[in-house]
């Protein structure tokens, strides 16, 4: 095992650019992705806040209720009985309540008036987001107010039209094509697999290969008594155990992060593209150590063909706001069909394996091609030499 | 004496281009042939084919009495290889390069480890076990090339141009290790653009040209096979016409040359031809400065059978 052995010791020379990139793609998903939101769905991030908030109104009056029944709409209002200091900054301290609406006497009056400041009372915990969140709402309740009596309609029509602008909806849909606009972090995590993994496999491999590759090293291996198909065996077996190495790590980091959901059907099936995605990189890896001349150009290679695909095939951007034409090029990619396979595994149902398993299919043909592809460009350059 | 190499009818077409044409060889067990010949003239190629690893259109290669095929892997635990161009990892250090060619050869551990050992010392690189090729010098990788070639102890070794950018040291440390691998019993195929190295340590000599083998023979044979036999070189401040006409007349001398304050006189045998020279000289009263007599080189013999300059 000369050939395997050798291997390992050149690949110690190339790993720290592979670690560089798996250690991005780690630190990225467990500091920023994952802890967003983990295991939910990725919508409700999006939900508003609601503040917990007491009233007392003195006032009484058909402005003052108005208020209290447009915050009550968007917020929730908790019972206090007594509006007592100590009593309030309990109820604050304890968080059961974010802030207190207090609205005077003559309010009603003053709104009607025109007058802006010192209309009501907030008694809130100091810089929190929720009283914030709050006060803005009500500052937009009393400009809207002030804004309609300006303009010459009476206190009465004034909060009626402020009512019904403010409770207007815009209708808002995200582009969808199946489910895929509701994606779980596993589904990220693999995702983004279509970008680092061709990256790393590239930068890692491609140098170990063209070593390799070199004439003179060739020819003095070749006047050895080790047969060409064991030297090639060995080979080929190191990479496949790099490839294997890697996806171990990855599927370990997706353990860590998601504990049973990997090991569920999906997950499986996220395990089995990762795989088949695997020979793929691996299958540029070996073209690129066929092209390149020297390893700046191997960088080169990996950067421009990693990023494009990510860019184009639905890895970085979503495909459903791509335009037509670049899915048209995407298809034949195979990091689209990775990326599609994802998006069909996170919303797996028995129905959907067949295209599932026709994505990998793709991929491996994908992985074939490339090798084909570099074995013609290697034997090409043999004859040349 | 049992031949190591035979080769018989050898012939290699690059397209139109001939790059042997029934080249014949044969390499005795135990000695060491100088392959000498032009750039294109076939050397490489010659090595190439006896090595497999390039394919011929015609003729029969034996080694060992075996015919030589590229999975002939028996045949080639016995041969070892230093090309002209350092062949080693620039990733692994000087021990695991030497050990991992060493491993191509033999399996047993032990034994391997106590190869690399004794070629590592045989090179003279012990201080340097440790270190990366790229922060050896030129000789030191020279040597470690030549060490990565021979350490699993081959009965037949080819050495291309192995001391190319070497400095003289290091040089004269090659030719020494080579003659101490044939003196512990290896064949040895040398080729070289350096006659004098040729000349040194070669106990037989073929000069190829055209892919063809020109002449092959001792140093001594093949200097026999030319017509020069004593060239002789006067310093001279202006020589008349006549006396250089007189000078080619002397008897055995073949031709004289006149130029650049050197006279020149090549002759094809007879003794005392110096003699002769100085004493028309002193008769007619000719001064002259530094003479020179020298005996015909394998310079002379390459040139006068190829009509050309080795490194042309």
């Amino acid at each position: 095992m000369q050939v395997f052995k050798s291997y390992w010791k050149i690949l110690n020379r190339y790993k720290g650019q592979m670690i560089m990139y798996l250690s991005i793609f780690m630190v990225v998903l467990f500091c920023f992705i994952i802890p967003n939101d983990m295991g939910e769905d990725g919508e409700n991030q999006y939900t508003s806040m609601k503040a917990k908030f007491a009233v007392f109104d003195y006032d009484h009056s058909a402005a003052s209720e108005a208020l209290i029944s447009y915050l009550e709409g968007i917020h929730i209002i908790v019972e206090l009985k007594e509006d007592d200091t100590e009593t309030i900054q309990d109820e604050l301290f304890n968080r059961n309540i974010d802030c207190v609406l207090r609205i005077p006497e003559g309010f009603g009056e003053k709104l009607a008036n025109g007058e802006q400041t010192g209309l009501v009372e907030i008694v809130a915990i100091m810089g929190t987001t929720i009283s914030m969140l709050f006060e803005t709402d009500l500052n937009t309740y009393l400009n809207f107010v002030n804004a309609y009596l300006l303009a010459g309609y009476d206190s009465k029509i004034a909060i009626e039209h402020t009512d019904t602008a403010l409770n207007q909806q815009v209708d808002v849909r995200l582009p969808e094509q199946g489910d895929t606009s509701v994606m779980g972090n596993r589904y990220y995590y693999f995702n983004y697999l279509g970008w680092v993994l061709i990256c790393m496999m590239v930068i890692g491999i491609a140098p170990i290969l063209m070593v390799y590759n070199k004439k003179n090293l060739k020819e003095r291996v070749h006047c050895s008594a080790y047969p060409f198909s064991r030297i090639h065996q060995e080979i080929l077996l190191g990479v496949v155990l790099t490839g294997i190495g890697i996806c171990a790590v990855i599927i370990a980091g997706a353990v860590i992060a998601f504990q049973g959901d990997v090991f569920s059907a999906s997950g499986g099936l996220y395990i089995l593209n990762m795989f088949s995605y695997m020979l793929v990189a691996l299958g540029f890896a070996f073209l690129v150590s066929n092209l390149a001349a020297n390893v700046e150009i191997v960088n080169m290679f990996a950067n421009v063909i990693s990023l494009g695909m990510a860019f184009l095939c639905g890895i970085f951007v979503p495909t459903e706001v791509l335009g037509k034409g670049v899915i048209a090029i995407a298809h034949f990619l195979p990091a689209y069909w990775y990326s599609q396979a994802c998006g069909r595994i996170e919303h797996y149902t028995n129905g959907a394996l067949g295209e599932i398993l026709t994505c990998m299919g793709i991929e491996l043909l994908f992985a074939a091609t490339l090798v084909v592809l570099g074995m013609t460009i290697s034997r090409k350059k043999r004859v040349e030499a | 004496m049992a031949l190591a190499i035979k080769v018989s009818n050898l012939v290699k077409r690059y397209k139109d281009l001939v790059a042997l044409d029934h080249f014949n060889l044969e390499v005795e067990e135990g000695e060491i042939l100088g392959l000498l010949g032009p750039n294109g003239s076939g050397k490489t190629t010659t090595i190439n084919c006896i090595l497999s690893l390039l394919s011929y259109d015609k003729g029969e290669i034996l080694i060992f009495d075996q015919e030589m095929k590229p999975d002939s892997y028996e045949i080639k635990k016995n041969i070892g290889v230093v090309m002209q161009n350092v062949a080693v990892f620039d990733e692994m250090n000087v021990y695991e390069n030497i050990d991992y060619f060493c491993g191509l050869y033999i399996q047993d551990k032990n034994l391997r480890k106590q190869y690399v050992e004794e070629a590592i010392a045989f090179v003279g690189l012990e201080d340097y076990k440790k270190f990366l090729p790229k922060k050896l010098s030129g000789g030191l990788l020279r040597r470690l090339n030549i060490a990565c070639g021979i350490a699993h102890k081959p009965k037949l070794i080819f050495f291309d141009e192995p001391t190319v950018a070497v400095d003289p040291q290091s040089r004269n440390q090659i030719l020494e290790g080579i003659l101490a691998l044939n003196r512990n019993g290896a064949t040895i195929i040398y080729t070289s653009h350096y006659m004098e190295e040729v000349e040194q340590i070669c106990t037989r000599i073929v000069i190829m040209d055209n892919g063809k083998n020109a002449a092959v023979g001792t140093k001594e044979e093949l200097k026999k096979m030319i017509k020069n036999t004593e060239s002789i070189s006067v310093e001279i401040l202006g020589l008349a016409q006549e006396d250089i006409d007189t000078m080619k007349r002397l008897p055995h001398a073949y031709s004289a040359e006149y130029a650049d304050n050197h006279l020149k006189i090549n002759f094809s045998g007879g003794k005392h031809n110096l003699v002769r020279v100085l004493e028309y000289l002193q008769e007619k009263n000719i001064p002259f400065g530094r003479v020179y007599s020298e005996l015909p080189t394998l310079n002379d013999v390459f040139l006068e059978i190829t009509g050309k300059a080795l490194r042309d």
